[in-house]
């Protein structure tokens, strides 16, 4: 099965066992990969990120494929290959 | 709403009070925009800024003191010893409200002190009294030793250290021990004028034109500011450092002086390690529901320190900029820019220039009194910290900032800056509009003229493709001249990850009775950026300066999420003066007379 890197950044790291993580599974898009962390781990990760009404990610939270963020690939539905790296954040900001 | 203003003239040792007209008020509004204002009108183009033809001005404005949440700020305004255009910088902690509780929206100083001297404002009093026993002296040990002379424990502080006396040209005010006026080298400024600080105290309370109103208008505004994430979660919690991990994520965290946008070992000094190790607790600046602010702790050698910080921008310019990834050394080096009254920004980004230089053959190690100024190296940040202030050895090149430091070592391309300023923490090549915001500030390399980062990765207010240019140009004018404002009445720009600019007006308009529509709050934004515009133009700069460091222009990224990518820079450029009404940098006279500034 393929391997993906999921790192969870600032509140959502709390939500893990680990906010750095090798994980093998047979999810092929962000939106499976995200049903597979709230089955394997913690369902509050899911329901952290998407809005059940919409289906879609909350406002200001990110997640970024390989360091693009999906909003401007295929949202949920952008693809998943072995060795990508998947991060996640809540909203942040500073500066 | 007229503005009160005492002028101090230190050469001949007299204090006036003044007033700023209601017209005038109404047309640059206070802080930043007043302060341009009487730069522009009172100070000689061509003038040396260090010499006593300079202005130094402190403003607050009109939200000051007063229930606008965040509103504890002030904006200190002169001509740049480091740019040689406009120099100013915002500052946050409990001294901008202090002033106005002692009865004044500001001081504007000229000439220079004989000897070193301070001044001490006590409800609606103001006098000149000597400073020569704490010249020299840091800044907490200044503080202290004038809150006993005057034997009044609530005194606040805004004055600089051993950098400012010593000129500095990266040198900051810092005001309330920790808060800096850091950028532009205003705290040399200060240090030329013989004026070892401004202390503060009063009890009376600014007025509002309608309290009722303005009550409503903070209630909405809290409201917004609690349902926010930013502003109610990420920020309090882990402090502005929150921001390291998903910058280097997206492949803009500017490492070893611009060479490369991923540091691999960024997460050992973002906000959640902050919180996890040197944090003592959070602090907010005075009226403050967010608290960004840190109180921190080294408690092991070799970098034992208390204080606070590091922010997101010092944890990178004395840290990823030099390769560094030590948080205790990043700690240690943002408490001593803090003691002895340093920009971190610009010292940081001089500091990578250094390395640069060093690394590339280009500074005999002669020169360097034994420091090994290499990327990596934590001890080179602390200890080149403390020469830079006393301007010792090699410090006394660091002192000069990049720009002119690596023009002496014949490499002037390896000089991270805009117009002089060195650039802060987002690397352009990855963020267009950004790049855009930096080679238009008309303060030279600043994240703060118009923060392209909130819609280009935070999504505030909508989420835009970092990487497109098109339509940006028009995002840029409008944070601007939003900011513009926030830096005027004086507020903190963080409200905007929350608040809209119809939110802004709906607080202004109670305080000043001025019944502005979100229109005629863009339009004087666009006012004042116009004359600060006005102001470098009159000092020579034009579209040549409206531009970025030939590596970030030429360079393609070598690696991450935005490889092979360059700032585009020449298409958005020509697309921001026409919203602009500039041409070639310039303001066009139809232009000027829109603003009323013909």
């Amino acid at each position: 099965m393929p391997k993906l890197t999921i790192r969870s950044f600032a509140t959502l790291g709390e939500l893990l066992p680990s906010k750095n993580m090798e994980v093998s599974t047979s999810a092929t898009t962000v939106q499976q990969l995200i049903d597979f962390i709230a089955k394997e781990y913690n369902p509050r990760f899911k329901e952290q990120i998407i809005d059940p009404k919409t289906g879609k990610v909350h406002g200001l939270y990110k997640i970024f494929v390989n360091g693009r963020d999906i909003d401007f690939v295929d949202r949920l539905e952008t693809k998943l290959k072995d060795g990508d790296n998947v991060a996640f954040f809540p909203p942040v900001g500073g500066g | 709403m007229e503005l009160k203003l005492l002028r101090v003239n230190l050469s001949k040792e007299t204090i006036k009070e003044e007033k700023v007209d209601a017209a005038t008020t109404k047309k640059f509004v206070g802080g930043r925009g007043i302060g341009v204002k009487i730069l522009f009108d009172e100070l000689k183009p061509g003038i040396d800024p260090l010499s006593p033809e300079n202005k130094l001005i402190f403003m607050t404005g009109p939200a000051t003191g007063t229930a606008f949440p965040a509103c504890g700020r002030f904006h200190v305004i002169t001509k740049s010893p480091l740019t040689g255009g406009i120099g100013d910088s915002n500052c946050g902690g409990d001294w901008g409200p202090e002033l106005r509780f002692a009865g004044f929206d500001g001081i504007i100083f000229e000439g220079k002190a004989e000897s070193p001297v301070y001044l001490w404002i006590h409800d609606g009093e103001a006098e000149l009294r000597c400073a020569e026993k704490y010249w020299g002296k840091g800044i907490w040990d200044t503080e202290d030793g004038i809150r006993e002379e005057l034997s009044n424990p609530k005194v606040k502080f805004a004055g600089i250290g051993p950098a400012g006396e010593n000129l500095v040209l990266n040198a900051a005010i810092i005001n309330d021990k920790h808060r800096a006026a850091g950028r532009t080298g205003v705290g040399a400024v200060m240090g030329s004028k013989n004026l070892k600080t401004v202390a503060v105290y009063g009890t009376g309370k600014p007025q509002v034109a309608d309290p009722e109103e303005l009550q409503a208008a903070v209630k909405k505004a809290q409201e917004k500011l609690e349902k926010s994430a930013i502003t109610n979660e990420s920020l309090p919690t882990y402090g502005t450092a929150v921001l390291v991990n998903i910058i280097n994520e997206s492949g803009i965290y500017p490492t070893r002086n611009f060479q490369t946008g991923v540091f691999p070992t960024a997460s050992k000094t973002s906000g959640e390690v902050i919180k996890e190790t040197v944090l003592v607790r959070k602090k907010a600046c005075w009226g403050c529901p967010i608290a960004c602010g840190r109180v921190s702790r080294v408690k092991n050698p070799p970098y034992q320190t208390d204080g606070e910080g590091p922010e997101y921008e010092t944890t990178w310019s004395l840290g990823a900029m030099c390769g560094i990834d030590n948080l205790e050394a990043i700690t240690k080096a943002h408490n001593i820019c803090d003691e002895l009254g340093i920009d971190p920004i610009s010292f940081g980004s001089t500091v990578a220039c250094a390395m640069e230089l060093y690394e590339k053959g280009l500074i005999p190690k002669e020169k360097l009194g034994g420091l090994e100024p290499k990327f990596g190296n934590p001890q080179a940040i602390v200890e080149l910290a403390w020469r830079t202030a006393y301007r010792a050895g090699f410090g006394d090149e660091i002192a000069l900032g990049a720009k002119r430091l690596a023009e002496k070592y014949g490499a002037p391309e390896l000089a991270m800056h805009v117009k002089g300023l060195e650039l802060p923490a987002y690397d352009p090549r990855g963020v267009k509009g950004h790049g855009l915001g930096y080679a238009t500030s008309n303060r030279g390399g600043c994240h703060l003229r118009a923060y392209m980062i909130a819609p280009e990765i935070v999504g505030v207010p909508e989420k835009l493709d970092p990487l497109k240019t098109e339509g940006k140009a028009q995002w840029v004018k409008t944070f601007q001249d939003i900011f513009s404002i926030c830096d005027s009445l004086v507020v903190c720009k963080f409200l905007t990850f929350a608040l809209s600019a119809d939110d802004l007006k709906d607080l202004t308009n109670p305080i000043t009775g001025w019944n502005w529509t979100t229109d005629d709050l863009l339009k004087t934004g666009d006012r004042i950026y116009t004359l600060e515009r006005m102001f470098i133009n009159r000092e020579d700069f034009d579209r040549k300066d409206d531009t970025l460091p030939p590596r970030l222009l030429k360079e393609p990224m070598p690696e991450g999420p935005v490889k092979g990518h360059v700032a585009d820079l020449e298409k958005m450029l020509d697309e921001y003066y026409k919203v602009r009404g500039w041409k070639d940098g310039k303001p066009t006279k139809e232009k000027l007379k829109e603003l009323g500034l013909a």
